[in-house]
């Protein structure tokens, strides 16, 4: 199974903050449609202002008569507009109550018109009253330019060092912007630039002035705005550049004289401010998530880290709370802290310590059983004894002797329990030297061997002194129990292997014989107490408590160590090892 | 005149077995069950010897408290300490209390016998002049088997009746290595293995005590002990 630490659970949990964005997201686009109205209102105001400087001055407008044959085009297209106009959705502004007027009268007002070309005047005050950033032009009532003033391009209102470099009005806006001749200043702003840019460079569209700013003919013609406003109507449109790389919002008006429609007054805008405004906005609203994102990460992090540190020790702890020789600790880590992990380090403190009397209680049941017992065997041996001191028949004396005997296994059965005790007793006690491991086993291989003759012991022992640290003289009992284990299992007539060697820092004692197998299973607890695998034999002389490899064990344990059990790789038998570390 | 021992156990059974043995065996007993009737007792008559259990029904402890109080009444009276328990906290607590033994209860009647014939045997003699000597001299070592004194560089060396036994058991025969059944048999008990071992690593402390380069007993390690001759 997956697995998923607290640290990366913490951190997913920050990815949350991604609503963050998304919700700046939604803002700024209000903000920006709310920019764009205002843009549209200012614009049309600002048409509104040069129209009303050139009202009822017809003698500015002085145009060429018309062709007849020109003029029929152009009556048929002015009433096409006009039913458009009419027609028309009624939201753009309406800025004056003139009477509608049909094509005839537009046309005759024309033909009045000098046929002079727009006089220097008209563009002094078209002019003058430009804006920075705005382009005005004027066209008549047949769509012939009056004048022209004015640029779209470097009035985007954006901030200077971001707005491309000098009057080229060329510069490529794709271009990093730390190029530019004032470049950041800051290490933030070096750093935002550095990490950032690239990002927002592919997320973002910013706004360029490398846009194709030419007037088109379509524009004036068949512009919705232009016509409205030549049938009298103030109104305002967005259309793209013929480069698709801008977006022109264009405000137009009449011009007045008397009752007459004369001429329409164009004032055009690029959309940049706005779209500069909102990707500044963007990009500032991206940096600051994504700063609050690294700080609440950093800070989630640190406290996961912490957070997972001291579960961590309190698990490590908890692990090595009960020692190698059974004995049991109060955990510490944590356990005066206020929170959550201090009442788990409490709680295990506590279930440790419940543990530990179950394991006192469990040690002292067995002193107490032996001691227990041990009264009433006494009594039956005194009694025995008394009446062995007494003249008695024959017969009686058989009895005795079983009875001597049934106490005698008796004897034996109390004495192993007190043995695991005992020699837990003395691991506690903890005396231990260093010493050659050789001189004992070797010395007990010569006591089997006198001891029971019949069986063949094959010893292979290293050449050389193999100190180790703990006691001579357990090591010398465990030793006794692997023998006893062997021989107790070993097939008759069959050989027992002994062999000690020193492999990687280690002295390895094995016991080897010939006979059943260990079943498989992981769960093989040979070495734990009171565990026996031997098939249950009620003939058995010696009572088996399963205590013999738990001496093994603890020993091994003792000597910081370690016991194991395996089968022959060819299946004859097992073997019994012990570890024993080389004292250096 | 019969000698008189006291018996202080609190189990009734074992009390009467044991009464019934050592009075068999021409002694006079006097038994009791606490340890408050046998301190009364005491104040008026002190017994020739005493066999304490450790457990007096109610009190735990109450046999090391008696030991402590007749060894304050009298410096030489044999003391027997007979109990079920065993662990060597118990055995060194006895023993420091001035008892001359401490055995477990799963001794058999004739062995105890043979223990308290002996320590009224060392009793007896200790207030005797010299006359006939048994000695048994090992280099420093020297065992006068009828005192049960054993001394070393003569320096008295503060043994057991069972410790006396079994470095006797040993120095008999130096570089004999005695197993721990001859080991047992000589000493009178029966005990397990870690037993001894216990009582061989008391012995050698007791030896280290009076002599700091003391290392005569030998542990074999599967086979049993011996002394090592002297060099």
């Amino acid at each position: 199974m997956l697995r998923i630490g607290l640290k990366a659970k913490l951190l997913l949990v920050t990815l949350s903050l991604a609503a963050i964005p998304l919700v700046g997201i939604g803002y700024v686009r209000e903000m920006e449609a709310l920019l764009i109205e205002q843009q549209e209102a200012n614009l049309l105001a600002a048409a509104r202002a040069i129209a009303t400087a050139l009202n009822e001055r017809p003698a500015l407008l002085k145009l060429k008569p018309p062709d007849p044959v020109l003029r029929r085009e152009k009556e048929d297209a002015i009433n096409t507009m006009l039913n458009a106009g009419a027609t028309a959705t009624g939201e753009a502004q309406v800025s004056n109550d003139a009477p509608p007027q049909t094509a005839a009268q537009i046309i005759a007002t024309e033909a009045s018109a000098d046929p002079r070309a727009v006089s220097d005047e008209v563009e002094n005050i078209v002019a003058s009253l430009n804006r920075r950033g705005t382009r005005v032009w004027m066209i008549d009532k047949r769509f012939a330019l009056l004048a022209l003033a004015g640029t779209l391009k470097s009035a985007t209102g954006r901030r200077p060092e971001t707005i491309g470099a000098g009057g080229s009005g060329r510069t490529d806006a794709r271009k990093p912007l730390a190029d530019n001749a004032s470049g950041p200043s800051t290490w933030w702003e070096k750093t935002e630039d550095w990490l950032l840019r690239p990002l927002y460079q592919r997320l973002l569209t910013r706004p360029t002035e490398d846009f194709d700013d030419a007037l088109p003919e379509d524009a004036i013609v068949s512009g919705s705005e232009v016509t409205r406003a030549l049938a009298g109507n103030g109104a305002t449109r967005w259309r793209a550049t013929p480069d698709n790389r801008a977006r022109i919002l264009s405000a137009a008006h009449p011009v007045w004289a008397g009752n007459e429609v004369v001429a329409a007054v164009v004032v055009e805008e690029s959309g940049n401010a706005i779209a500069s405004f909102t990707s500044r906005a963007l990009e500032k609203l991206i940096t600051a998530t994504l700063a609050v994102f690294v700080l609440v990460a950093g800070v989630m992090l640190l406290f996961a880290t912490r957070l997972a540190g001291r579960v961590r020790r309190l698990r490590d702890e908890a692990e090595s709370a009960i020692d190698a020789q059974g004995r049991v600790r109060a955990l510490t880590a944590g356990s005066t802290a206020s929170d959550e992990i201090g009442d788990l380090s409490r709680s295990f403190s506590q279930l440790l310590e419940r543990l530990a009397q179950y394991h006192d209680y469990l040690e002292n049941l067995g002193a107490r059983i032996t001691h227990e017992f041990r009264t009433p065997v006494t009594v039956v041996r005194s009694s025995l004894d008394n009446l062995a001191m007494q003249p008695l028949p024959d017969e009686a004396r058989d009895y005795m002797q079983r009875a001597n005997e049934g106490l005698k296994r008796l004897d034996n059965l109390i004495s192993r329990m007190g043995e695991a005790r005992r020699i837990e007793q003395s691991l506690r006690d903890g005396e231990r030297s260093s010493y050659d491991i050789r001189t004992v086993i070797n010395g007990c291989i010569e006591g089997y061997r006198s001891a029971a003759p019949q069986q063949v012991f094959d010893a292979h022992i290293a050449p050389d002194a193999l100190l180790v640290s703990g006691s001579p003289d357990l090591l010398a009992q465990a030793f006794d129990k692997l023998i006893a284990n062997a021989m107790s299992f070993a097939l008759p007539g069959s050989v027992i292997v002994i062999s000690l060697q020193p492999i990687d820092a280690e002295a390895v004692l094995e016991v080897g014989n010939d006979g059943p197998l260990l079943p498989d299973g992981p769960a093989l607890r040979l070495f734990d107490s009171m565990v026996s695998i031997r098939a249950d034999d009620a003939s058995a002389t010696e009572p088996h408590l399963g205590l013999g490899l738990y001496v093994v064990r603890l020993v091994a344990q003792f000597h910081h160590g370690s016991a194991a059990a395996r089968n022959r790789a060819d299946e004859s038998g097992v073997v019994f090892s012990v570890r024993l570390p080389l004292v250096v | 005149m019969a000698k008189r021992i006291a018996l202080i156990e609190d189990d009734a059974a074992i009390r009467a077995n044991y009464a019934d043995a050592i009075k068999k065996h021409g002694y006079e007993i006097a038994a009791y069950a606490s340890r408050p009737e046998a301190s009364n007792a005491f104040k008026l008559r002190l017994p020739e010897l005493a066999i304490i259990d450790i457990g007096l029904g109610s009190e735990p402890d109450g046999g090391f408290t008696l030991c402590r109080e007749l060894r304050a009444q009298s410096a030489t009276l044999p003391i027997i300490f007979l109990t079920a328990r065993d662990s060597d906290f118990d055995v060194v607590s006895g023993l420091r209390l001035g008892a001359d033994d401490y055995l477990t209860k799963d001794i058999s009647l004739p062995h105890l016998m043979a223990r308290i014939a002996a320590l009224f045997r060392r009793a007896d003699l200790a207030n005797e002049p010299k006359s006939q000597e048994e000695i048994l001299d090992r280099g420093p070592l020297r065992l006068d088997l009828k005192r049960f004194l054993a001394t070393w560089n003569e320096r008295e060396v503060d043994l057991t009746l069972t410790e006396f036994w079994m470095v006797h058991s040993m120095a008999k025969f130096p570089g004999h290595v005695k197993n721990r059944d001859q080991l047992m048999g000589e000493a009178k008990i029966v005990v397990d293995d870690g037993t001894i071992t216990s009582h061989i690593k008391r012995m050698r402390k007791k030896f280290i005590a009076v002599d700091d380069a003391f290392d005569s007993i030998d542990t074999v390690y599967g086979m049993g002990y011996r002394w090592r001759a002297a060099s």
